[in-house]
């Protein structure tokens, strides 16, 4: 890995269009400043790693093998039971 | 009334007021902006996010006081001022929090803690707001209470 030393106010670049600046340390936080191209995507790492999640996530799940956690978990005043009622739609409420 | 394709209950109809924004769509998903929530009597406390652009995507989702009643919710300045929230939202009255449901390759559902959908119930705009710390996991295992209490 490249180390390099910087102080608030000082930049670097990478690949010639891509700038990074300090715009101000903390003893705790770094705050950044990036300029780069409208192609280029910028984020934070933690929210590359939810995208892969997400990506998982949107994959089709039995539904079955989520009722025995269900039902364990807390479900507010039981419903009426009806199954075949429609799916309602909630919230949110204004 | 307005219908969609949906991805677990075939075309339904819904409406306009009940449909949620996410101005900068979630992470993998940025062209997903409008989406239904959607909760089935049979499988509560599940709600089933429903987008309006791509009718097979639909993440399941858990309400937080379902998973961990005692959750600390954290947004960053960037994600609160992008729903229109001035400050850390009160859970339930202000804000709705949501967990998305993921099963992994050993049949064990897990929810993302890491990473929970905020819908600020005033504008219907909502984020999946990235934690910046590490304290939740994004992989929080959904055990059956009694597999847990098994164990005394």
């Amino acid at each position: 890995m490249l180390v390099i030393r910087r102080r608030a106010g000082e930049s670097i670049l990478i690949a010639g269009d891509i700038e990074i600046e300090v715009l101000e340390t903390t003893p705790t936080r770094v705050k950044l400043g990036i300029r780069a191209p409208k192609n280029v995507d910028v984020v934070r790492k933690e929210v590359g790693l939810i995208a892969g999640e997400n990506l998982s996530a949107a994959r089709e799940i039995p539904l079955d093998l989520l009722s025995p956690v269900l039902a364990l978990l807390d479900a507010g005043p039981a419903p009426p039971p009806d199954p075949g009622a429609p799916p309602q739609s909630r919230l949110p409420r204004r | 009334m307005p219908e969609c394709e949906t991805r677990y209950f075939g075309t339904i109809s819904f409406e306009e007021p009940a449909v949620i924004r996410f101005p900068a769509g979630l992470p993998g998903f940025a062209h997903c902006r409008r989406f239904l929530p959607l909760q089935d009597a049979s499988r509560k406390p599940l709600i089933f996010l429903q987008s309006l652009e791509e009718p097979q995507l639909c993440f399941l989702t858990l309400p937080i006081p379902a998973v961990d009643p005692a959750y600390h919710l954290k947004m960053n300045d960037e994600d609160r001022a992008l729903i229109g929230l001035e400050r850390q939202p009160v859970l339930g009255d202000e804000a709705e929090c949501l967990f998305i449901i993921a099963v992994g390759e050993d049949h064990v559902p897990s929810a993302n803690l890491l990473a929970p959908v905020v819908i600020n119930r005033a504008t219907a705009l909502a984020v999946q707001a990235v934690r910046d710390d590490s304290v939740y996991s994004c992989r929080h295992p959904l055990r059956p209470l009694a597999e847990v209490s098994a164990c005394s």
